[in-house]
């Protein structure tokens, strides 16, 4: 059984290979250590704790929290922002320029910007339909309902979104605008003079 | 290192370790998600994700079957760490809520193709079906395989079907023959159609926006 | 166990002799699958370039071709190879006679044919959707009971061996050969059997597909090439203390890995996953440093020996491989290759290049040895050899450089919203048509190898031998 390399049993071919008793060079050890010790400081600043719920970019809850609406007017943009997206951005656009053919734009849209929203609020609950000119350019299609498919908080949320989103400035949305509106029964979707003959805002609001 | 079994209890520990990182620990920890209600909750009730509706389920056997996720990923990666967001494939990350009732999980990773993540909010059923049938039809230069196995091409007898696809010129079939899509090729759609990542997740909200913009210049000069 | 040791050592021509019917079919088969398998990428990899090529038929669209490719590579040619190489390996090292030959026989030919049961399967639609896991879930269990016996015949195997000291490439095949079980089990069972919720699947997939390329496969390609290099040198390898060191930091950093940096995971996963993959730098080195101090100053042998001609070439793309994948992990860089070609080149590379490099280089050596006694082994063709290697070297050089640039050209134009999507990727089909002639010069490489092989066998037939041949003319 000796492991001598030099004694070949089978000539042409060479012996089995054998361990050497090299030593192991002390810059690899500390070359491990380094990066073990820096693996340990990653994994310290972004591994979010172990946190099930902090993912990249985020490396704590904290962050987590902070970068989460953290007060009610917050609260109501990330809610209009939640059906925006959902729902209006596929005709009106992720960036509210709206696509001919298919929706007016929002963003600086006379309409939009209206102090009172009474009438986007009509507009929003019953749909819109027929000629209508927005930022000096005809448009002629329809705006299904909404009235039906969300309730009050989310439509005022939604428009607070709409008037504050893109360069849009303009007083937030109550749901009592939106409920007082609604108690305007309309049977199919508004058309541009109608909405143009309601007040901008319904008294008492 | 000569003893057999010290090797092998040795490879065990190794091979345990990578195991509760990977497999164990993460089931512990996420493998109990279940459907959350939105960030909004407090204010509302909705519940994210929603379970696919039964044409969907059967699409997404339809894209296991023939490879799509070969060519197409399912995730939107965050935006400091790949493009998705800025292409417009979806509005915030991926996270597990996003995954609950995906069976086989096709989260894909090769862009060969766009990713689909979001493609729900994207395309509507008829273009993803006319793209199946010939991708070139809507894209010139596509590298997209075309699919007619997935559809019928048959003569038209009497008047023509409603479900026949509308097809852009240059690629129509021979006059008096229209292309049905197989019950396959509409539960695929159906399947790609229920595909968005849009609920608002606590885990993963879009950017907080503080100020809107650079406030407007004042027209009134303030009262003295 | 000690009665062994005190045992005689088998001579070599016996343990060959013993191990000689398992292999070859281990071997065998994992060649015409290896064939088949770039057959399948070929025809994948020409739809880029003409996408109605075979579109019409349901079982060669590219979904089902490039699964069934990867596949076949993996299951058909890339583990039984595995096997073969591993179970010779502890043979020869142990000095002792292969244990469980009829079993390992049954073995390979159930592995066969689960495999190509599989590979059809997959063309018919039944493939999984996880990547390096689309075995359908039909075949899972006799690959599974195939593997264990196979397995079980190599531990076997080496609980008999006969010599006490274990040398490094025996730990590295015994590692192999234990972790393919449990990873694939648990694959199947939380993937297949009872699939785990929503994303878990990835994690569990991912963590899989690491493993098996990694862990299994590289292990044994680094098994065959610590073998080879000291003992066709003459020399011992330069420190077995540096060998343990790299084992267990490969074991232990290289299992925690392939879960790529965006994905839809909590970021300490992301981030386990890219902290285990830095740190296999130290045991790559180590591994490096090891084999370069051994082969130092050796001038003679690379172009007189063929096996260590594949090998040297096999670990130098075992290198350039897990660099590359040491790079992509870092989320600068990530960024910008993920999900592109770049992960795809560094798979090319670490499974056409090197893995199935050190192969070929154990092959080389070990296939005459099966025929024939090593008194009179049968010889390879030079030339073909030449060309074998030259084609195949060329080929996986071209594909595996153009995947790169097309990775980053795509990652780089990605990052800019003003190309189109359709713009990208039909920039790359230029890289990638480099890609395919890297594809078809591989299977040139495959054919003429398979050609040598066939000649092989023709000498032992005939018995045309260098031995035989000089006896015959002695004789007359």
């Amino acid at each position: 059984m000796s492991l001598n390399p030099k004694r070949n049993p089978v000539p042409g071919e060479p012996a089995e290979p054998v361990g050497g008793d090299g030593a192991i060079s002390i810059w690899l050890i500390a070359a491990l250590g380094v990066l073990f010790c820096w693996g340990q400081f990653y994994l310290g600043r972004h591994a979010g704790g172990f946190e099930r719920a902090v993912y990249y970019p985020y490396r704590s809850l904290r962050e987590v929290a902070a970068a989460n609406p953290r007060n009610k007017g917050d609260r109501v943009i990330a809610m209009g922002r939640d059906v925006f997206t959902k729902t209006c951005s596929v005709c009106h656009q992720p960036n509210g320029m709206g696509k001919p053919g298919t929706a007016p734009p929002l963003a600086g849209s006379e309409w939009v910007l209206a102090p009172g929203p009474n009438r986007i609020a009509h507009a929003i609950l019953n749909g819109l339909t027929g000629p209508i000119i927005v930022q000096g350019k005809d448009w002629n299609l329809t705006m299904v309902p909404w009235k039906d498919v969300y309730d009050d908080e989310h439509l005022a949320a939604t428009l607070t979104y709409i008037r504050n989103s893109w360069g849009n400035k303009a007083p937030p949305v109550k749901p009592e605008e939106i409920a007082a509106a609604r108690k305007d029964i309309h049977p199919g979707p508004e058309t541009a003079p109608e909405i143009t003959s309601m007040p901008e805002k319904l008294p008492g609001m | 290192m000569n003893n057999g079994p010290v090797v092998f209890l040795a490879l065990f520990v190794a091979m345990a370790g990578s195991w509760l990182a990977f497999v164990m620990g993460p089931e512990l920890q996420i493998g109990a998600t279940r459907p959350t209600t939105s960030i909004v909750a407090g204010m509302t009730d909705e519940i994210y994700p929603n379970a696919k509706p039964g044409a969907a389920r059967q699409g997404a056997e339809v894209y296991r079957a023939n490879g799509c996720v070969a060519c197409h990923t399912q995730q939107v990666q965050p935006a400091a760490l790949g493009p998705d967001i800025n292409r417009g494939w979806g509005v915030r990350r991926s996270t597990a809520y996003d995954y609950l009732f995906e069976s086989p999980l096709q989260l894909g990773t090769q862009r060969i193709g766009p990713d689909l993540a979001n493609a729900g909010r994207r395309m509507d059923a008829n273009s993803i079906l006319v793209r199946l049938y010939e991708p070139r039809a809507i894209t010139p230069r596509s590298i997209m395989p075309p699919y007619p196995y997935l559809f019928e091409n048959h003569k038209i007898t009497g008047i023509p079907s409603p479900d026949a696809l509308q097809l852009p010129a240059g690629f129509t079939p021979p006059t008096g023959c229209e292309i049905i899509p197989l019950p396959e090729a509409r539960a695929l759609a159906a399947y790609v159609t229920s595909l968005h990542q849009d609920g608002y997740l606590y885990e993963a909200p879009p950017p907080v926006e503080k100020t809107n913009g650079p406030p407007p210049t004042a027209k009134i000069s303030p009262a003295k | 166990m000690n009665m062994n040791r005190r045992c005689q050592p088998i001579p070599r021509t016996e343990i060959d002799a013993s191990c000689s019917v398992p292999l070859l079919s281990l071997l065998g088969g994992g060649l015409l699958w290896l064939l088949i398998g770039c057959i399948f990428a070929l025809i994948a990899s020409l739809k880029f370039h003409a996408p109605h090529f075979l579109a019409n038929d349901a079982h060669w669209t590219y979904g089902r071709i490039h699964a069934a490719h990867l596949t076949a590579l993996l299951y058909g040619f890339a583990l039984p190879s595995a096997l073969g190489v591993g179970l010779w390996l502890l043979c020869r090292l142990g000095r002792m006679r292969l244990a469980g030959l009829a079993v390992i026989f049954i073995g390979a030919v159930l592995w066969n044919l689960s495999v190509a049961v599989g590979v059809a399967g997959i063309l018919c639609g039944d493939g999984d959707g996880y990547e390096s896991f689309e075995m359908p879930r039909y075949v899972t269990a006799t690959l599974f009971v195939s593997y264990l016996l196979i397995a079980t015949c190599g531990v076997l195997t080496f609980h008999r061996r006969r010599e006490d000291t274990l040398y490094p490439s025996q730990w590295f095949v015994l590692g192999s050969l234990f972790w393919f079980p449990w990873i694939f089990s648990t694959a199947s069972a939380l993937l297949l059997c009872h699939p785990a919720r929503g994303v878990m699947q990835a994690s569990i997939a991912w963590w899989f597909a690491n493993n098996l390329s990694y862990i299994v496969l590289g292990f044994t390609g680094l098994a065959s090439i610590f073998y080879f290099v000291p003992k066709l040198l003459g020399r011992p390898l330069h420190s077995t203390r540096l060998a343990i060191f790299a084992f267990w930091g490969l074991a232990l950093f290289g299992s925690l890995g392939g879960v790529p940096d965006g994905a839809p995971l909590p970021a300490w996963m992301v981030s386990l996953s890219m902290v285990g993959t830095v740190l296999t730098a130290i045991p790559v080195l180590a591994v490096i440093l090891n084999l370069y101090q051994t082969a130092r100053n050796d001038t003679r042998a690379l172009d007189t020996d063929t096996t260590l001609r594949f090998t040297y070439v096999a670990l130098i793309f075992w290198l350039i491989a897990n660099v590359q994948r040491i790079v992509g992990v870092l989320p600068d860089v990530s960024g910008l290759t993920n999900y592109t070609w770049y992960p795809v080149a560094q798979w090319e590379l670490f499974h056409c290049g090197f893995f199935a490099f050190a192969i070929f280089g154990a092959i080389y050596f070990i296939v005459p040895r099966l025929l024939n006694g090593s008194d009179d082994l049968p010889v390879w063709s030079p030339r073909l050899i030449q060309w074998h290697f030259g084609t195949m070297l060329a080929g996986v050089l071209i594909s595996y450089l153009a995947l790169l640039v097309a990775g980053i050209g795509q990652g780089y134009f990605l990052g800019n919203p003003d190309y189109t999507f359709t713009q990208i990727m039909t920039g790359t089909l230029i890289p990638l048509r480099a890609g395919t002639t890297g594809d078809l010069l591989f299977i040139i490489g495959v054919i003429i190898f398979l050609l040598n092989f066939a000649l092989l066998l023709r000498q032992c037939r005939h018995g045309r031998t260098e031995k035989a041949v000089a006896q015959r003319k002695e004789r007359a």
